[in-house]
């Protein structure tokens, strides 16, 4: 094992909730605070939330380390110290070399200029001198397979051609640690599988990789060893494979009911979400021919017209099976301010096994609300019988017969 | 800071880089960020020229029609109207200078104020050199002090003003490098500020609406007494005025305790105005 690149002192990261956190807050809510505080009256209490707390963890050069855990549970905040994006409250995160991070795939990006100003400009901000890009143009434009099309402004790219190019600037700088969040989630089989080559390869040159995924596979491919996050804290760290199987048997992932805390400033957001039965009651179980409903509640306090909701059905492993909007069917009901409460019907094709469900809320400019594997579900019956089978279709089958045997057409 | 990349090139890969938030109160405010990232800088200010006339019908054409009609303006009011006097000479030059000098004062503090919260999914997705984005919107705005500076010499070359050596040699430069930190102290301050507090950039709006007034651009410093010249210096868009206006229409110029008087609150804000950035920049991205 080579030397130290990244070494974590009992990290912890706090955050103040309620005072400025998400939008900012303005200046006479301060002063009224001050106000208040001046005459005797108590503050409006602040809460603070440690996404990080007591994370003890040191990587060797070339190593490609896992990170998995359920939403919320810190992955991303811990990506965040490592890339140097935020600093750590308490304890000691240092770093040796440069840190190229893939948090987010195309940040930066200007819809306005061409394929090939984004990249001179991503690159730029990703560290990467004008040279630097110059000489792995032809790569970068090659890996996107974006050959013809880098005279283009960007915002008449495809979201798979955006990122494409996003992923492929970013995989051609040369740090020599990589952090990347969850950029398998986006992007069609194929480029899941050429990203998935390019981090490998990335790997085998030496390089170090943090990679945060759910999906599962992907993480048991790619990485030897692999740390799991649980509400801030390690929880175990050790063989890839060994954590999986410990971190989808723990049950501490999604429950079939789930209510999100509520954010007065927000534009839209869910507040709550269930799977229920067809009498209403939360189901964590399906049976194959009966009928269940995903419940969504939401709040909506501006008028967006164009609001969608969508679901993904997932499987444990990672696999994305369905994704489902409102507006698939033609349905903007949800555009003006009210509470709604958005049923969708689940439909009876799931093969027995473990599923999760993930939701979404915004429009095509915004995300409102996006939440990753919230719900779990088990179809039950038998898995043994069709390892492979994930949807049953029911397909129709026909057949007849063409003549004896023995007798050749 | 939250440097963790290096941001030089052959730096990376020898030591250890800490990750840690400064609690100094007076960090320091390392002016070398600003110069070891000038290509990032440039990146950012072609991003915004480009996205600002790719659409435009007129292009760049506008960086000489604003500085033309304003002075226009300019003259028939205050010229015409109020009949302002600079010295014999030409009103239009004069107008131009202050005009031209104002936008960019004005245009690079109202973008800069906003220039990190534009970019807040930068700030929170990748780790690059913060004060690049402030500090990027103090270049676009020059195209059009440069178009609106050229036509006020062409002008007062054409009405047989002159040009002066001394302004051109040290008027015009030193104008420049005033105007410019003049501008940098409060971007660096509102910058900071309204990532926390959004309203911040209100206050910067209504600034800037007061102190056009407090500034010698239609008007010239002359017209007050002596006592008030010096007061009014205390502004340092009224020495950057003086100086410009030496180099492009070839007047005098400025006395040099007015000047000294004007670089000095342009070096004191500057220092505020970093400072607080530094002190403030390790929690841009938990806040914005």
């Amino acid at each position: 094992m080579g030397r130290a690149v990244i070494e974590l002192d009992k990290v912890g990261k706090c955050y103040r909730l309620g005072e400025h956190h998400g939008s900012g807050t303005d200046l006479r809510e301060t002063l009224a605070r001050l106000g208040g505080s001046m005459i005797g009256r108590s503050r409006p209490s602040t809460r603070e939330i440690w996404a990080l707390r007591d994370v003890s963890l040191t990587v060797a050069e070339g190593q490609a380390l896992g990170i998995i855990g359920a939403n919320g549970a810190g992955k991303s905040t811990l990506l965040k110290v490592i890339g140097g994006i935020t600093t750590p409250t308490v304890g000691r995160s240092r770093t040796r070399g440069r840190v190229g991070s893939l948090i987010e795939v195309g940040t930066g990006f200007h819809d306005e200029l061409t394929g090939l100003e984004n990249t001179y400009l991503n690159g730029a901000i990703l560290g990467m001198s004008r040279r630097d890009v110059s000489d792995r143009l032809d790569e970068i434009v090659e890996f996107a397979g974006l050959e013809g099309f880098m005279e283009t402004p960007v915002k008449r790219y495809s979201s798979g051609m955006y990122l494409r190019l996003g992923f492929s600037i970013a995989a051609h700088m040369d740090a020599e640690i990589l952090v990347v969040d969850e950029v398998l989630a986006v992007g069609d089989a194929e480029f899941q599988r050429r990203c998935l080559a390019k981090m490998s390869e990335i790997e085998h040159s030496g390089r170090t990789i943090l990679f945060v995924s759910h999906n599962m596979d992907a993480m048991a491919k790619l990485c030897q060893t692999t740390v799991w996050i649980d509400r801030g804290r390690i929880r175990l760290a050790g063989p890839t494979r060994s954590i999986i199987d410990a971190y989808l048997a723990s049950g501490t992932t999604p429950t079939n009911d789930h209510r999100f805390g509520l954010d007065p400033s927000a534009a839209a957001q869910i507040t709550e979400v269930a799977l229920v039965g067809a009498d209403g009651r939360p189901r964590s179980t399906l049976h194959s021919g009966s009928s269940a409903w995903l419940q969504v509640d939401l709040v909506v306090n501006d008028s967006i017209p164009e609001l969608d909701l969508a679901f993904i059905v997932s499987t444990r492993s990672g696999v994305d099976l369905f994704d489902e909007g409102l507006a698939d069917t033609g349905c903007h009901d949800i555009s003006t301010p009210g509470v709604y409460r958005v049923r969708a019907h689940v439909p009876d094709l799931l093969a027995p096994g473990e599923y999760v469900i993930s939701l979404w809320l915004g429009t095509q400019l915004e995300d409102f609300a996006k939440h990753e594997h919230v719900l779990a579900f088990t179809v039950d019956g038998d898995v043994v019988d069709r390892p492979r089978r994930r949807i049953r279709l029911g397909t129709e089958w026909e057949t007849s017969q063409k003549g004896d045997s023995g007798t050749t057409p | 800071m939250t440097g963790i990349r290096p941001s030089r090139p052959g730096a990376e890969g020898v030591g250890w880089i800490d990750n840690s938030a400064s609690t100094s109160r007076l960090p320091p405010l390392n002016l070398r960020e600003v110069w070891s990232n000038r290509e990032l800088i440039r990146f950012f200010a072609i991003r915004d020229i480009k996205v600002r006339y790719k659409q435009a019908f007129l292009g760049i054409a506008w960086a000489g029609l604003r500085p033309l009609l304003g002075a226009l303006t300019f003259t028939l009011v205050f010229n015409r109207i109020a009949t302002i006097d600079v010295g014999g000479r030409s009103y239009f030059a004069f107008a131009l200078v202050g005009f031209s000098a104002w936008t960019y004062f004005s245009t690079a503090i109202t973008t800069g104020t906003t220039s990190l919260v534009a970019n807040a999914d930068l700030l929170t997705k990748v780790a690059f050199p913060k004060v690049v984005a402030p500090a990027s919107s103090l270049i676009p705005p020059m195209i059009d002090l440069t178009v609106g500076a050229t036509l006020a010499m062409v002008v007062a070359v054409a009405v047989g003003d002159g040009l002066s050596a001394a302004g051109l040699l040290v008027g015009l430069p030193l104008g420049v490098v005033l105007l410019v930190v003049a501008a940098a102290g409060p971007i660096s301050f509102f910058s900071a500020a309204v990532v926390k507090y959004r309203d911040a950039a209100e206050v910067v709006g209504f600034g800037l609406y007061l102190l056009l007034f407090i500034s010698p651009i239609a008007y010239p410093p002359e017209l007050l007494s002596d006592h008030w010249q010096t007061i009014l210096h205390l502004n340092p868009l009224a020495g950057a005025l003086g100086l410009l206006r030496s180099g492009l229409t070839g007047s005098d110029l400025p006395g040099a305790h007015h000047v000294a008087l004007s670089a000095l609150t342009a070096g004191v804000f500057f220092f505020v105005g970093l400072l607080h950035f530094r002190r403030h920049e390790h929690e841009f991205a938990d806040i914005v």
